[in-house]
């Protein structure tokens, strides 16, 4: 009665115990990075972080989240360093003491995408702050990322300049990332703001145009910040320390700047001045 | 008249504020076959289960070679060498053959010892050739016989057959009295529940009537 | 629709020639909910048991807590768990937080209610008789146990394949205390949201096909086991 380990058990033991076994190799202390995702969506990090893994023997684990949220898993310590993009947020972080070592790291820019007909008329104005008045006072449809998102952050920081607070009748805060927010502003055909590098990856599937952008206020400045040990003793500050090492030194930032996406240049590197 | 295997003195079981039984004597000897007969409901299968160990009752003393004790002391011998066996003739899924070696990997004995000890049970209850058939296949009658043999392979002292022939043929209750013939020959104590107490008429040594939680002869 | 049909084939493409990438993110989701299960079955059946045979006076409203239990947002776990789990949380010194052994973890968390509540129907199915049957026999009390299983061991495995199902497919735990990295707590569901977040449909809808097909598989393994539940009872 008891015995069912006929064949087709056993060949069921073994693919559950090949399962089993495939995933739990045992590493070496990895670093762990929370950046955002406009870094992710470009792709930056997939091809710079090989370079850096085989050149020093570490492993990287890259959490791509929002900046808030990035900045809020270094405060709690559950990561070893950030790259994100909101200076002002930044500087807090560092204030509080929370990050240490802040090196600026690369910049790229915004700009303001929207529907190919432009009912707003803000095609060539390349005035960010112009642009979202007359956006707001044509009631056009506006997607935010509503994240806290560096990207989110800057939108808020534009709409404080163009002296107008959003109406909840046109303006829909989506809480997701920037992939997902144009998606969403392609769908409502609507105008968001979105980084140029997740604009270059996704355009070709969407029917938005880009309709503004060279204006300074729309300059994107990327920072990385190693979490402060004092607060966590068990951190990996070296592995941290060692990554940003290896992204400000002539070669990291030789890579940043011949990265390129669809045959453009994206970020400009600005660790090392000339 | 030879020594008891076990003396039950005072059993009392109380179910649902009715007192089932009130102070039940009863002494099982070797090869010796009581009828317990009594109307539905009257606490037959609950006496037979106390007396198995599958049930508790409030009170009870059990006599074994002279030495007299409160009833959970025995606990484990009275598991071992009391079989109870349902009213239905219940088996496990599962042939036969697993139906009957069941108890076997609980006792001491050797592979080869099990081996042979199922080839002549199933010898022993003329099974030999169903040894392989699943168990939810077979006839009434053919299931009470596999589960007479499945008790019987591990040579208890004490056999309790709960109303072990209703729902039978005439040619099927033939067998089984054969069988449980054979067991009280062989030297085990039998007590059968039933309401027919004609068909035991060659086979029962003393007949008990449970009314009213008591027995009388 | 056309765009659709497209995607749909790159997608068969990515997974028939055995893309890397998208392979070990299945292997991945396999690994975790596998464990999970394994380490859960154990012990909550035997507590379904206990339930059962217990008959102590909190086992009824245990069992409606499980029973509460069985529709649990996943996020609302993943949250849970991640509160519990961050450094300056009570068992943050653990650096368990954004790894696999949290992932499982928080899915044992998931199927655990599952099998104790669906366990405990498949046990209360099984006759009396198979306890004292067994016990009369001979059987200790464990083994006693062991055949109550085997009696009602379709019902059982169904239990752990809805358990198994629930996990696999989630996606709010993965999330929250995995952290998507990829080739380390990427699994179908994480990798499923961050592909289609990012535009790249044909990924998702491969992975998409792969849960589908599991989905499907087990359902249609399920329904095997009904049938077969059905003749031998």
């Amino acid at each position: 009665m008891k015995c069912w380990c006929g064949s087709m058990m056993n060949k069921l033991l073994l693919v559950i115990l090949i399962c089993i076994i495939g995933t739990g190799i045992v590493q070496a202390e990895p670093i762990r990075l929370a950046t955002t995702t406009s870094t992710e969506n470009s792709g930056l990090l997939k091809v710079l972080i090989p370079y850096f893994e085989k050149q020093t023997g570490n492993v990287v684990h890259v959490l791509s989240v929002g900046t808030g949220q990035a900045l809020r898993m270094g405060q709690d310590g559950n990561v070893d360093v950030v790259l994100v993009h909101a200076p002002t947020a930044e500087m807090r972080f560092v204030d509080a003491g929370f990050g240490l070592n802040r090196r600026s790291l690369m910049y790229n820019d915004f700009v303001i995408v929207g529907p190919t007909d432009d009912p707003a008329n803000i095609h060539g104005e390349n005035n960010a702050v112009r642009s979202l008045q007359k956006i707001a006072r044509g009631k056009n449809l506006f997607v935010s990322r509503g994240d806290d998102s560096g990207t989110h952050k800057k939108e808020l920081q534009l709409w404080k300049k163009a002296k107008w607070i959003p109406d909840l009748s046109w303006y829909r805060e989506v809480g997701q990332g920037m992939g997902r927010a144009l998606q969403i502003a392609d769908e409502l055909n609507a105008y968001t703001i979105t980084d140029r590098g997740t604009w270059l990856v996704m355009r070709a599937k969407l029917s938005l145009k880009l309709l503004a952008e060279g204006d300074a206020e729309l300059y994107n400045p990327y920072s990385i910040i190693a979490v402060n040990p004092a607060r966590y003793p068990s951190i990996n500050y070296l592995g941290a320390m060692s990554l940003i090492a290896w992204l400000t030194s002539v070669e990291g930032q030789n890579r940043i700047r011949n990265f390129r996406l669809q045959g453009q240049p994206l970020f400009i590197p600005t660790a090392i001045k000339n | 008249m030879s020594e008891p295997l076990f003396v039950f003195h005072g059993i009392e079981k109380t179910f649902a504020e009715v007192k089932i039984l009130r102070k039940v004597d009863l002494s099982l000897f070797p090869g010796k076959c009581i009828l317990l007969t009594g109307k539905n409901g009257s606490g037959k299968t609950t006496l037979l289960k106390i007396i198995a160990g599958l049930e508790k009752p409030e009170k009870a003393e059990i006599e074994l070679s002279g030495k007299s004790r409160c009833w959970k002391k025995f606990m484990p011998i009275i598991r071992k060498e009391i079989i109870y066996l349902h009213q239905q003739a219940f088996l496990f899924s599962g042939s036969v053959e697993s139906n009957v070696a069941y108890g076997l990997r609980f006792t001491t004995l050797t592979r080869e010892q099990r081996r042979e000890s199922l080839k002549k049970a199933l010898e022993w209850s003329g099974l030999t050739e169903l040894a392989k058939q699943q168990a939810n296949t077979l006839s009434g009658g053919v299931q009470q016989r596999v589960a007479f043999t499945r008790a019987w392979i591990l040579k208890p002292k004490v056999l309790l057959l709960d109303e072990p022939v209703s729902n039978m043929d005439q040619e099927s209750r033939e067998q089984a009295c054969l069988l449980m013939q054979q067991m009280k020959s062989s030297g085990m104590s039998i007590v059968i529940t039933s309401h027919v107490p004609q068909y035991f008429d060659g086979l029962a040594d003393v007949q008990y009537d449970l009314a009213n939680g008591q027995l009388l002869q | 629709m056309n765009g659709l049909l497209l995607t749909t084939q790159q997608a068969l493409q990515l997974l028939l020639y055995g893309d890397a990438e998208l392979w070990s993110i299945v292997l991945l989701s396999f690994s975790v909910s596998l464990k999970a299960i394994l380490l859960t079955t154990p012990v909550a059946l035997l507590l379904a048991f206990g339930l059962h045979h217990g008959n102590f006076p909190g086992s009824r409203f245990i069992l409606a807590f499980f029973n509460s239990l069985l529709s649990v947002p996943t996020v609302v776990v993943g949250l849970f768990l991640y509160v519990l789990l961050t450094r300056q949380g009570p068992f943050g010194d653990l650096k368990l937080l954004f790894t696999q052994s949290a992932m499982v973890i928080g899915q044992m968390f998931l199927c655990f209610p599952v099998l104790v509540a669906l366990g405990y129907a498949a046990i209360q199915s099984a006759d009396r008789r198979v306890w004292e049957t067994a016990r009369t026999l001979g059987a200790p009390r464990w083994f006693a146990i062991l055949t109550i299983f085997y009696e009602v061991r379709f019902g059982l495995l169904a239990a752990v394949l809805t358990g198994f199902g629930r996990v696999i497919s989630e996606v709010g735990i993965s999330m929250m205390v995995g952290g998507n990295i990829m080739g380390y707590t990427r699994n179908i569901t994480t990798a499923i949201a961050l592909e289609t977040s990012k535009g790249e449909f044909a990924q998702g809808i491969a992975l998409g096909l792969v849960l589908l097909s599991l989905a499907f598989l087990l359902t249609a393994f399920l329904s095997y086991i009904q049938s077969k539940k059905r003749v031998t009872t």
